[in-house]
Protein backbone atom coordinates (compact mmCIF):
# COMPACT_ATOMS: atom_id res chain seq x y z
CA UNK A 1 0.00 0.00 0.00
CA UNK A 2 0.93 3.63 -0.17
CA UNK A 3 0.92 6.14 2.21
CA UNK A 4 1.94 10.20 1.99
CA UNK A 5 4.80 10.57 4.16
CA UNK A 6 6.20 13.87 5.29
CA UNK A 7 9.51 14.39 6.71
CA UNK A 8 9.90 17.70 8.47
CA UNK A 9 13.57 17.82 10.39
CA UNK A 10 16.53 18.29 7.60
CA UNK A 11 15.50 20.24 4.36
CA UNK A 12 11.62 18.84 4.86
CA UNK A 13 10.35 16.64 2.11
CA UNK A 14 6.80 14.65 1.65
CA UNK A 15 7.09 11.57 -0.71
CA UNK A 16 4.75 9.27 -1.75
CA UNK A 17 6.32 5.83 -0.46
CA UNK A 18 5.09 1.82 -0.57
CA UNK A 19 5.05 0.28 2.93
CA UNK A 20 4.21 -3.00 3.76
CA UNK A 21 -0.15 -3.81 5.09
CA UNK A 22 -0.29 -3.52 8.76
CA UNK A 23 2.62 -1.61 9.05
CA UNK A 24 2.28 0.70 12.41
CA UNK A 25 3.34 4.20 13.14
CA UNK A 26 5.99 2.76 15.78
CA UNK A 27 7.24 0.59 12.94
CA UNK A 28 7.31 3.19 10.30
CA UNK A 29 9.53 5.81 12.50
CA UNK A 30 11.99 2.91 13.11
CA UNK A 31 12.12 2.67 9.60
CA UNK A 32 13.05 6.09 8.74
CA UNK A 33 14.01 8.10 11.51
CA UNK A 34 16.82 8.04 14.46
CA UNK A 35 16.61 8.76 18.19
CA UNK A 36 13.08 8.73 20.18
CA UNK A 37 9.88 9.10 18.76
CA UNK A 38 9.19 11.37 21.86
CA UNK A 39 11.39 14.09 20.43
CA UNK A 40 8.95 14.44 17.19
CA UNK A 41 5.25 15.44 16.40
CA UNK A 42 3.93 12.10 15.07
CA UNK A 43 0.55 13.12 12.82
CA UNK A 44 -1.40 10.53 11.33
CA UNK A 45 -4.15 12.54 8.73
CA UNK A 46 -3.26 15.26 10.64
CA UNK A 47 -4.10 14.02 14.32
CA UNK A 48 -2.42 12.72 16.82
CA UNK A 49 -1.31 9.42 16.34
CA UNK A 50 -0.65 6.43 18.50
CA UNK A 51 2.42 4.11 18.46
CA UNK A 52 0.41 1.43 17.84
CA UNK A 53 -1.88 2.13 15.43
CA UNK A 54 -1.91 0.63 12.20
CA UNK A 55 -2.08 3.01 8.72
CA UNK A 56 -4.02 2.89 5.68
CA UNK A 57 -3.86 2.78 2.14
CA UNK A 58 -3.74 6.84 1.29
CA UNK A 59 -2.50 7.62 4.95
CA UNK A 60 -0.82 11.20 5.52
CA UNK A 61 2.04 11.24 7.81
CA UNK A 62 4.10 13.86 9.03
CA UNK A 63 7.10 13.72 11.54
CA UNK A 64 7.97 17.02 12.73
CA UNK A 65 10.81 17.87 15.52
CA UNK A 66 9.54 19.24 18.67
CA UNK A 67 12.84 21.19 18.85
CA UNK A 68 13.78 23.21 16.58
CA UNK A 69 16.36 25.71 16.66
CA UNK A 70 15.63 29.48 15.51
CA UNK A 71 18.96 31.62 14.83
CA UNK A 72 19.66 35.41 14.81
CA UNK B 1 -15.37 20.61 11.92
CA UNK B 2 -16.45 20.00 8.41
CA UNK B 3 -16.78 21.67 5.13
CA UNK B 4 -20.42 22.12 6.13
CA UNK B 5 -19.56 24.71 8.81
CA UNK B 6 -18.80 28.36 8.13
CA UNK B 7 -15.52 27.75 8.73
CA UNK B 8 -15.15 25.03 6.54
CA UNK B 9 -17.52 27.17 4.18
CA UNK B 10 -14.32 29.70 4.42
CA UNK B 11 -11.53 27.21 4.14
CA UNK B 12 -13.12 25.88 0.61
CA UNK B 13 -12.64 29.16 -0.60
CA UNK B 14 -9.32 30.08 1.33
CA UNK B 15 -7.55 27.16 0.12
CA UNK B 16 -8.50 28.01 -3.93
CA UNK B 17 -7.30 31.27 -3.62
CA UNK B 18 -3.98 30.14 -2.08
CA UNK B 19 -3.65 26.65 -4.63
CA UNK B 20 -4.00 29.48 -7.36
CA UNK B 21 -1.74 31.93 -5.52
CA UNK B 22 1.14 28.56 -5.59
CA UNK B 23 0.63 28.31 -9.11
CA UNK B 24 1.47 31.48 -9.83
CA UNK B 25 5.48 31.44 -11.03
CA UNK B 26 7.40 32.92 -8.11
CA UNK B 27 8.86 36.62 -8.60
CA UNK B 28 13.32 37.15 -8.00
CA UNK B 29 13.39 39.10 -5.56
CA UNK B 30 17.36 38.41 -4.26
CA UNK B 31 19.51 39.32 -7.68
CA UNK B 32 21.12 42.18 -5.58
CA UNK B 33 22.02 39.10 -2.79
CA UNK B 34 23.88 37.40 -5.33
CA UNK B 35 27.67 36.99 -3.84
CA UNK B 36 29.38 38.68 -6.44
CA UNK B 37 31.89 40.09 -4.12
CA UNK B 38 32.88 36.91 -2.47
CA UNK B 39 32.70 35.43 -5.34
CA UNK B 40 35.45 38.22 -6.93
CA UNK B 41 37.73 37.71 -3.99
CA UNK B 42 37.56 34.14 -3.75
CA UNK B 43 39.15 34.08 -7.82
CA UNK B 44 41.78 36.71 -6.53
CA UNK B 45 42.85 35.05 -4.18
CA UNK B 46 43.00 31.85 -6.83
CA UNK B 47 44.92 33.91 -9.18
CA UNK B 48 47.32 35.10 -6.59
CA UNK B 49 47.93 32.15 -5.22
CA UNK B 50 48.97 30.75 -8.39
CA UNK B 51 51.27 33.18 -9.20
CA UNK B 52 53.20 32.86 -5.79
CA UNK B 53 53.01 28.93 -6.49
CA UNK B 54 54.68 29.50 -9.18
CA UNK B 55 57.59 31.69 -7.95
CA UNK B 56 58.18 29.23 -5.44
CA UNK B 57 57.22 31.38 -2.25
CA UNK B 58 56.01 28.85 -0.16
CA UNK B 59 55.02 30.58 3.02
CA UNK B 60 53.60 33.23 1.13
CA UNK B 61 51.04 30.39 -1.10
CA UNK B 62 50.56 28.57 2.75
CA UNK B 63 49.15 31.98 3.97
CA UNK B 64 46.52 32.30 0.59
CA UNK B 65 45.50 29.08 1.39
CA UNK B 66 43.91 29.54 4.76
CA UNK B 67 42.48 33.10 3.07
CA UNK B 68 41.52 30.45 0.00
CA UNK B 69 39.57 28.20 2.88
CA UNK B 70 38.12 31.07 4.74
CA UNK B 71 36.69 32.78 1.46
CA UNK B 72 35.30 29.36 0.03
CA UNK B 73 33.52 29.06 3.22
CA UNK B 74 32.26 32.52 2.94
CA UNK B 75 30.75 32.02 -0.62
CA UNK B 76 29.17 28.23 0.28
CA UNK B 77 27.13 30.25 3.40
CA UNK B 78 26.03 33.29 1.10
CA UNK B 79 25.17 31.34 -2.02
CA UNK B 80 23.37 28.95 0.53
CA UNK B 81 21.82 32.11 1.97
CA UNK B 82 20.83 33.32 -2.30
CA UNK B 83 19.46 29.55 -2.91
CA UNK B 84 17.16 29.87 0.65
CA UNK B 85 16.15 33.24 -1.16
CA UNK B 86 15.42 31.79 -4.60
CA UNK B 87 11.46 31.08 -5.46
CA UNK B 88 10.64 27.70 -5.75
CA UNK B 89 10.82 26.37 -9.60
CA UNK B 90 7.70 24.54 -10.89
CA UNK B 91 9.31 21.23 -11.64
CA UNK B 92 10.91 21.31 -8.17
CA UNK B 93 7.52 22.01 -6.60
CA UNK B 94 4.51 19.51 -5.76
CA UNK B 95 1.78 21.74 -4.96
CA UNK B 96 -0.86 19.89 -3.11
CA UNK B 97 -4.50 19.56 -4.15
CA UNK B 98 -7.19 22.37 -2.99
CA UNK B 99 -8.88 19.70 -0.61
CA UNK B 100 -5.05 18.80 1.09
CA UNK B 101 -5.44 22.59 1.71
CA UNK B 102 -8.65 22.41 3.10
CA UNK B 103 -8.00 19.79 5.27
CA UNK B 104 -4.77 21.38 6.81
CA UNK B 105 -6.92 24.66 7.20
CA UNK B 106 -9.87 22.40 9.26
CA UNK B 107 -7.23 20.69 11.07
CA UNK B 108 -5.45 23.65 12.30
CA UNK B 109 -7.97 24.69 14.55
CA UNK B 110 -7.98 21.27 16.53
CA UNK B 111 -3.85 21.61 16.61
CA UNK B 112 -3.85 25.46 17.59
CA UNK B 113 -5.58 27.76 20.47
CA UNK B 114 -7.48 29.20 17.59
CA UNK B 115 -7.26 29.54 13.50
CA UNK B 116 -8.82 31.88 11.97
CA UNK B 117 -9.54 32.73 8.24
CA UNK B 118 -9.59 36.16 7.00
CA UNK B 119 -11.00 36.20 3.01
CA UNK B 120 -10.75 40.19 2.55
CA UNK B 121 -6.93 40.43 4.12
CA UNK B 122 -5.97 37.26 2.41
CA UNK B 123 -4.82 35.62 5.86
CA UNK B 124 -4.74 32.41 7.63
CA UNK B 125 -3.93 33.19 11.69
CA UNK B 126 -3.41 30.59 13.98
CA UNK B 127 -2.39 31.40 17.96
CA UNK B 128 0.19 29.44 19.92
CA UNK B 129 -0.41 28.35 23.39
CA UNK B 130 1.82 30.29 26.22
CA UNK B 131 5.32 29.99 25.38
CA UNK B 132 7.93 29.93 28.01
CA UNK B 133 11.26 29.25 27.34
CA UNK B 134 13.83 28.13 30.40
CA UNK B 135 11.14 29.86 32.91
CA UNK B 136 10.71 33.46 30.24
CA UNK B 137 7.04 33.72 30.15
CA UNK B 138 6.81 35.05 26.88
CA UNK B 139 3.21 35.08 26.14
CA UNK B 140 1.04 33.72 23.38
CA UNK B 141 1.40 34.32 19.34
CA UNK B 142 -0.33 34.61 16.93
CA UNK B 143 1.49 33.15 13.45
CA UNK B 144 -0.10 35.09 10.59
CA UNK B 145 0.52 33.73 6.77
CA UNK B 146 -0.63 36.34 3.52
CA UNK B 147 -1.57 33.89 0.96
CA UNK B 148 -0.60 37.16 -1.67
CA UNK B 149 2.67 36.97 -0.51
CA UNK B 150 3.51 33.17 -1.04
CA UNK B 151 6.26 33.06 -3.80
CA UNK B 152 6.75 37.23 -3.59
CA UNK B 153 8.69 37.60 -0.52
CA UNK B 154 8.28 36.31 3.46
CA UNK B 155 4.63 35.11 3.74
CA UNK B 156 3.97 35.42 7.57
CA UNK B 157 4.63 37.37 10.73
CA UNK B 158 4.68 36.23 13.74
CA UNK B 159 2.92 38.59 16.43
CA UNK B 160 2.94 38.78 19.78
CA UNK B 161 -0.03 38.87 21.94
CA UNK B 162 1.19 40.31 24.88
CA UNK B 163 4.65 41.35 23.79
CA UNK B 164 6.78 40.83 26.75
CA UNK B 165 9.59 43.20 24.98
CA UNK B 166 13.58 43.06 26.48
CA UNK B 167 14.46 46.15 28.66
CA UNK B 168 17.23 46.88 25.74
CA UNK B 169 15.34 46.27 22.44
CA UNK B 170 11.92 47.00 21.40
CA UNK B 171 11.46 45.19 18.07
CA UNK B 172 12.41 41.90 19.58
CA UNK B 173 8.99 39.88 20.93
CA UNK B 174 11.11 36.55 21.27
CA UNK B 175 14.50 35.46 21.50
CA UNK B 176 14.36 34.48 17.33
CA UNK B 177 11.60 37.10 16.43
CA UNK B 178 12.60 40.77 15.65
CA UNK B 179 9.93 43.35 14.28
CA UNK B 180 7.42 40.39 13.90
CA UNK B 181 10.05 38.13 11.59
CA UNK B 182 11.23 35.11 12.91
CA UNK B 183 14.81 33.68 12.46
CA UNK B 184 14.08 30.44 11.17
CA UNK B 185 17.31 28.57 11.83
CA UNK B 186 17.08 25.29 10.94
CA UNK B 187 13.39 25.86 10.21
CA UNK B 188 14.07 27.43 6.78
CA UNK B 189 14.24 24.97 4.29
CA UNK B 190 11.35 22.62 6.10
CA UNK B 191 9.51 26.13 5.95
CA UNK B 192 10.25 26.76 2.49
CA UNK B 193 9.08 23.37 0.87
CA UNK B 194 5.97 23.53 3.15
CA UNK B 195 4.79 26.56 2.16
CA UNK B 196 6.20 26.23 -1.73
CA UNK B 197 3.77 23.02 -1.71
CA UNK B 198 0.95 24.43 -0.12
CA UNK B 199 1.01 22.48 3.05
CA UNK B 200 -0.31 24.69 5.49
CA UNK B 201 -0.97 22.65 8.82
CA UNK B 202 3.05 21.47 8.19
CA UNK B 203 3.94 25.06 7.83
CA UNK B 204 2.01 26.46 10.95
CA UNK B 205 3.50 23.42 13.02
CA UNK B 206 7.61 23.93 12.09
CA UNK B 207 6.72 27.79 13.08
CA UNK B 208 5.11 26.71 16.48
CA UNK B 209 7.41 24.38 17.23
CA UNK B 210 10.63 26.78 17.09
CA UNK B 211 8.61 28.99 19.08
CA UNK B 212 8.57 26.57 21.19
CA UNK B 213 12.96 25.94 21.48
CA UNK B 214 15.43 28.49 22.49
CA UNK B 215 18.84 28.25 20.61
CA UNK B 216 21.14 29.91 23.18
CA UNK B 217 24.11 30.43 20.53
CA UNK B 218 21.91 32.41 18.56
CA UNK B 219 19.05 34.81 20.21
CA UNK B 220 18.51 37.75 18.97
CA UNK B 221 18.53 38.85 23.16
CA UNK B 222 19.75 35.77 25.41
CA UNK B 223 17.46 34.65 27.65
CA UNK B 224 19.70 35.93 30.84
CA UNK B 225 19.86 39.26 29.06
CA UNK B 226 16.14 39.60 28.85
CA UNK B 227 15.09 41.72 32.36
CA UNK B 228 18.56 43.78 31.40
CA UNK B 229 22.52 42.50 32.96
CA UNK B 230 22.74 41.26 36.39
CA UNK B 231 25.50 42.74 38.56
CA UNK B 232 27.19 39.67 39.80
CA UNK B 233 27.70 40.86 43.38
CA UNK B 234 24.26 42.54 44.35
CA UNK B 235 21.79 41.39 41.59
CA UNK B 236 20.89 44.95 40.70
CA UNK B 237 19.55 44.68 36.56
CA UNK B 238 21.06 46.94 34.71
CA UNK B 239 20.49 48.14 30.79
CA UNK B 240 22.81 46.67 28.75
CA UNK B 241 24.53 49.76 27.44
CA UNK B 242 25.33 51.09 30.54
CA UNK B 243 26.41 47.90 32.23
CA UNK B 244 30.32 47.70 33.37
CA UNK B 245 32.53 45.00 33.65
CA UNK B 246 35.04 43.63 35.62
CA UNK B 247 38.66 44.03 34.24
CA UNK B 248 40.12 40.90 35.81
CA UNK B 249 37.11 38.66 34.64
CA UNK B 250 34.53 40.14 32.88
CA UNK B 251 31.96 39.35 34.94
CA UNK B 252 29.30 42.22 34.56
CA UNK B 253 29.44 44.34 37.94
CA UNK B 254 27.65 47.54 38.60
CA UNK B 255 29.33 50.83 39.46
CA UNK B 256 28.25 50.95 42.89
CA UNK B 257 30.14 47.16 43.42
CA UNK B 258 33.26 47.67 41.33
CA UNK B 259 36.27 48.94 43.17
CA UNK B 260 39.00 51.17 41.84
CA UNK B 261 42.68 48.93 41.55
CA UNK B 262 44.91 52.18 42.55
CA UNK B 263 48.14 50.36 41.41
CA UNK B 264 47.03 49.06 37.95
CA UNK B 265 44.10 51.67 37.38
CA UNK B 266 41.54 48.97 36.72
CA UNK B 267 37.80 48.43 38.04
CA UNK B 268 37.13 45.07 39.12
CA UNK B 269 34.50 42.87 41.31
CA UNK B 270 34.10 41.85 44.67
CA UNK B 271 36.02 38.71 44.03
CA UNK B 272 38.91 39.98 42.20
CA UNK B 273 39.22 42.43 45.02
CA UNK B 274 41.21 41.58 47.86
CA UNK B 275 42.81 44.09 51.21
CA UNK B 276 46.13 44.90 51.62
CA UNK B 277 47.00 43.49 55.51
CA UNK B 278 49.28 46.93 56.34
CA UNK B 279 47.45 49.89 54.85
CA UNK B 280 44.17 48.49 54.86
CA UNK B 281 43.49 49.93 51.08
CA UNK B 282 41.18 47.54 48.29
CA UNK B 283 43.52 46.47 45.16
CA UNK B 284 42.67 43.93 42.30
CA UNK B 285 44.27 40.10 43.52
CA UNK B 286 46.80 40.30 40.64
CA UNK B 287 48.45 43.39 42.85
CA UNK B 288 48.40 42.11 46.32
CA UNK B 289 51.46 39.91 46.69
CA UNK B 290 52.13 37.22 49.77
CA UNK B 291 54.77 38.67 52.15
CA UNK B 292 56.49 34.97 52.76
CA UNK B 293 57.73 35.11 55.87
CA UNK B 294 54.71 37.05 57.61
CA UNK B 295 51.82 35.08 55.20
CA UNK B 296 50.35 38.04 54.19
CA UNK B 297 48.91 40.07 50.96
CA UNK B 298 50.39 43.22 50.70
CA UNK B 299 50.41 45.76 48.29
CA UNK B 300 53.39 46.49 46.27
CA UNK B 301 53.90 50.11 48.02
CA UNK B 302 53.62 48.31 51.66
CA UNK B 303 56.06 45.53 50.30
CA UNK B 304 58.48 47.77 49.33
CA UNK B 305 58.07 49.47 52.53
CA UNK B 306 58.46 46.26 54.73
CA UNK B 307 61.60 45.58 52.29
CA UNK B 308 62.85 48.58 53.23
CA UNK B 309 62.00 48.79 57.09
CA UNK B 310 63.99 45.22 56.76
CA UNK B 311 66.85 46.74 55.12
CA UNK B 312 67.52 49.30 57.52
CA UNK B 313 66.33 46.76 60.66
CA UNK B 314 69.47 44.72 59.02
CA UNK B 315 71.66 47.80 58.99
CA UNK B 316 70.93 49.09 62.54
CA UNK B 317 71.81 45.60 63.78
CA UNK B 318 74.90 44.97 61.92
CA UNK B 319 76.15 48.86 62.93
CA UNK B 320 75.10 47.56 66.38
CA UNK B 321 77.06 44.82 65.78
CA UNK B 322 80.09 46.95 64.75
CA UNK B 323 79.39 49.27 67.42
CA UNK B 324 80.39 46.27 69.70
CA UNK B 325 82.90 44.73 68.35
CA UNK B 326 84.90 48.57 68.08
CA UNK B 327 83.72 49.19 71.80
CA UNK B 328 85.08 45.32 72.66
CA UNK B 329 88.39 45.96 71.14
CA UNK B 330 88.45 49.25 72.89
CA UNK B 331 87.79 47.52 75.77
CA UNK B 332 90.24 45.22 75.71
CA UNK B 333 92.90 47.42 74.59
CA UNK B 334 92.19 49.58 77.43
Amino acid sequence: MHILYINNSGSGFADRIEVADGLTVRTLFEQKMSGKPADYLIRVNRQPASADQVLQEGDRVSITPTKIEGAH
Amino acid sequence: MTTQTEIGRLAIRAAAKIHERLHTPGRLNCVDRFPGTAWDRLRNSLWRHRKVEVRGWQTAANALLYDLDYQTGLLISQLQRFRNELPSSGRANRIVAPSQIVADLLALETEFESATIDLKEGTVTVQTEPIELESLWLGPFDVRLWWERLNVRRAYEVIAIDPQRPSKDDSVTHPHVQDRLLCEGDAALPIKAALAEGRLFDFFLLVRQTLQTYNSSSPYVRISEWDGIHCKDCGWSMEADGAGSCDRCDENVCSECSTYCRSCDRYVCHGCTGECAECESAFCDACLTLDDPAQRLLCKTCLEKGANTDDDDDQGRFAAAADAVCLGQTAAAA
